[in-house]
């Protein structure tokens, strides 16, 4: 009796110990948790309904605030109109969606596979797809404007077949295509890594059984590589769900919101840059929290079912 | 007797006639595409080394001689924003990246490596909350953290680095730390190494290779960060993202563009270098597996 007890206090000391490693090792994050995701979504949500007074100086904390559903009646309001600015932005963040999961992931995977299949100067090209990814995005932005300026070197190649380069970032008729293209364009070597490291964790010999068989480069695509990757990109594509509404391109960069290119996470960006309509912004992100999340839920439930499907 | 051993190649890569030619057209349509994307930066390049004025103006295209390398020593001393000089931003950079990731970088390590390896009260519960969080589409959180980084005095200072100790758990590390056999902990437990012990000289060297790739991939996520450093540190702290944005915004009309291009160009140079000589280990490594499990 005596020896189980004592054995029972040692396995009881161990597991005290064991518990008081892991709660000290979790600390620091769980701080940052408490702090930077519970604290700041709750306070997201007391912002939502703080209506600034109209005589009030923003100063925050020094009731300079009533409390309301004026910040929720306001974007309401600019919605009805059907020409508003907000209507436009989420067009907008919905056209950057659409094009960062189902154009930029499919042809960054086909890429991705050729690499795999190690075609010629594959490393090299690997580099050079990857590289825009690496170079600040202020630079890259930077270098475009200036080869597609009005007298840049796309103008003077044109210009020998007769054509005129037009200002396409300063119109509303190109601002917006040129932007979703120039987001679609770079942001196909994003994905490289996370697919790269997918398809690299396929066993070899599963592909070399299916070779031996007489399988096809598609049929191995189509129905060994995706499939082996799925988990992976399952991940990506719920974690690209997530981000609805809060889809965006380069608009800092180009045109600031001008020309109709305005988004509802550049919009926000924009508020927290001049100080403004915090309040507003914070009403606007809830509204579309609670309009994402059951679209995000079931998609991700519909991602779990292809999961089982599969077999992974 | 045969001089030459034929190379063995694996069947993976022996081609029948027709995934020749698509493998060759893969290869086209992915050269081309390399190019396009590669185009600005060697016309950056090339106009770096232009005289400006008469000779950038009138010909952007062509390469002219002679190459004017002393831009790039103009654009080291003449790149100035908000009274910081170039070599400011690039400190700046430098600290904001590294240090800026190395924090929580430890924290995330420290979190991820009991929620993998332990079974503790609420380990479960952690890893759950973390793929919830992954999924949750929260919006509204900008204004308020930017309000929360104001009340604690970490706008426009370098105490910003502090903002995170680190996350709950990292998909990518989870994986490498579910990865090391249970039996290196065990033996080292019976040889009656504590915790802190197994984790330090154990565990840790063994995903080191792992870690550092993640540690440089945010580094220079980071490094070319320009909205972040715009919104909480452009004033005091400029970095070489925001430098390059704001400083473009200022001359748009006036510019020394080659002086420019050489001084884009040298902000860029750092985190190519590290991406090229790292990069089969980023591209083939890194690896993360699905949510369900």
């Amino acid at each position: 009796m005596m020896m189980s007890n004592k054995k029972k206090n040692t396995l009881s000391m161990r597991s005290i110990k064991m518990h008081i490693f892991c709660y000290l090792m979790m600390a620091p994050a769980v701080i940052t948790f408490l702090v930077w995701y519970v604290y700041i979504n709750f306070s997201s949500i007391a912002m939502a309904f703080q209506v600034m007074k109209p005589e009030g100086a923003y100063n925050w904390g020094n009731g300079a605030f009533d409390w309301g559903f004026g910040n929720f009646s306001y974007f309401f309001k600019e919605l009805s109109l059907g020409d508003s600015m907000f209507n436009e932005a989420i067009r907008n963040s919905l056209i950057f969606f659409v094009c960062n999961t189902f154009l930029d992931l499919p042809f960054a995977l086909i890429f991705c596979y050729f690499v795999y299949k190690k075609i010629l100067g594959y490393n090299t090209l690997r580099v050079l797809i990857y590289l825009p990814n690496i170079v600040i995005g202020t630079v890259t932005s930077a270098l475009f404007k200036q080869v597609i300026a009005l007298n840049g070197p796309i103008a003077v190649f044109i210009s020998h077949f007769g054509l005129e380069m037009p200002a396409l970032f300063n119109t509303r008729e190109t601002a917006m295509p040129s932007l979703v293209f120039y987001n679609f364009f770079y942001g196909i070597g994003g994905n490289f890594i996370l697919l790269g490291g997918a398809m690299n964790a396929i066993p070899e010999e599963t592909l070399e059984a299916a070779k031996i068989d007489g399988c096809s480069w598609f049929r191995e695509m189509v129905q060994l590589v995706i499939p082996m990757c799925w988990p992976t990109l399952s991940t990506m594509l719920i974690t690209a769900a997530a981000g609805l509404f809060s889809s965006s391109g380069p608009i800092l960069l180009f045109t600031k919101g001008a020309y109709g290119t305005y988004t509802i996470s550049y919009w926000m960006y924009e508020q927290l840059l001049n100080g403004m309509n915090l309040e507003i912004s914070s009403a606007i992100g809830i509204v579309f929290t609670i309009i994402a999340l059951p679209i995000v839920l079931s998609f991700k439930r519909f991602m779990f079912w292809i999961d089982d499907k599969i077999g992974v | 007797m045969t001089l030459f051993k034929k190379k063995e190649v694996s069947v993976l890569y022996k081609r029948s006639k027709s995934e020749k030619i698509v493998f060759a057209v893969g290869f086209v349509v992915m050269a081309v595409f390399a190019f396009m994307l590669m185009y600005p930066y060697i016309f950056g390049v090339l106009s770096s080394l232009k005289e400006h004025g008469r000779a950038y103006m009138t010909d952007p295209v062509s390469v002219t001689l002679p190459f004017y390398f002393s831009n790039y020593k103009k654009a080291i001393n003449s790149l100035v924003v908000n009274g910081h000089p170039y070599p400011v931003l690039l400190f700046n950079s430098i600290w904001y990246s590294m240090l800026g990731q190395l924090i929580p970088l430890v924290g995330t390590i420290c979190s991820t490596y009991v929620v993998s390896r332990y079974k503790f009260k609420g380990h479960n519960f952690v890893y759950n909350l973390v793929i919830f969080t992954m999924i949750l589409p929260i919006m509204s959180s900008g204004a308020s953290s930017y309000r929360l980084m104001y009340k604690l005095g970490f706008i426009e200072s370098p105490t910003i680095l502090f903002s995170s100790l680190g996350s709950l758990c990292s998909l990518i590390l989870y994986a490498f730390f579910k990865g090391i056999p249970q039996d290196y902990s065990e033996a080292a437990e019976m040889d009656g190494a504590g915790h802190f012990r197994i984790f330090l000289q154990i565990m840790l060297p063994q995903v080191i290779g792992g870690l550092s790739v993640i540690y440089i991939s945010n580094v220079i996520a980071a490094w070319n960060d320009y909205s972040g450093p715009l919104l909480y540190l452009s004033k005091k702290y400029p970095t070489l993202a925001t430098g390059m944005y704001i400083y473009e915004q200022q001359i748009i009309y006036s510019a020394n563009q080659p002086v420019f291009f050489a001084g884009a160009l040298i902000a860029a140079i750092p985190p190519v270098i590290l991406f090229v000589v790292l990069q089969n280990t980023l591209m083939t490594k890194v690896y993360i597996g699905g949510l369900k499990g």
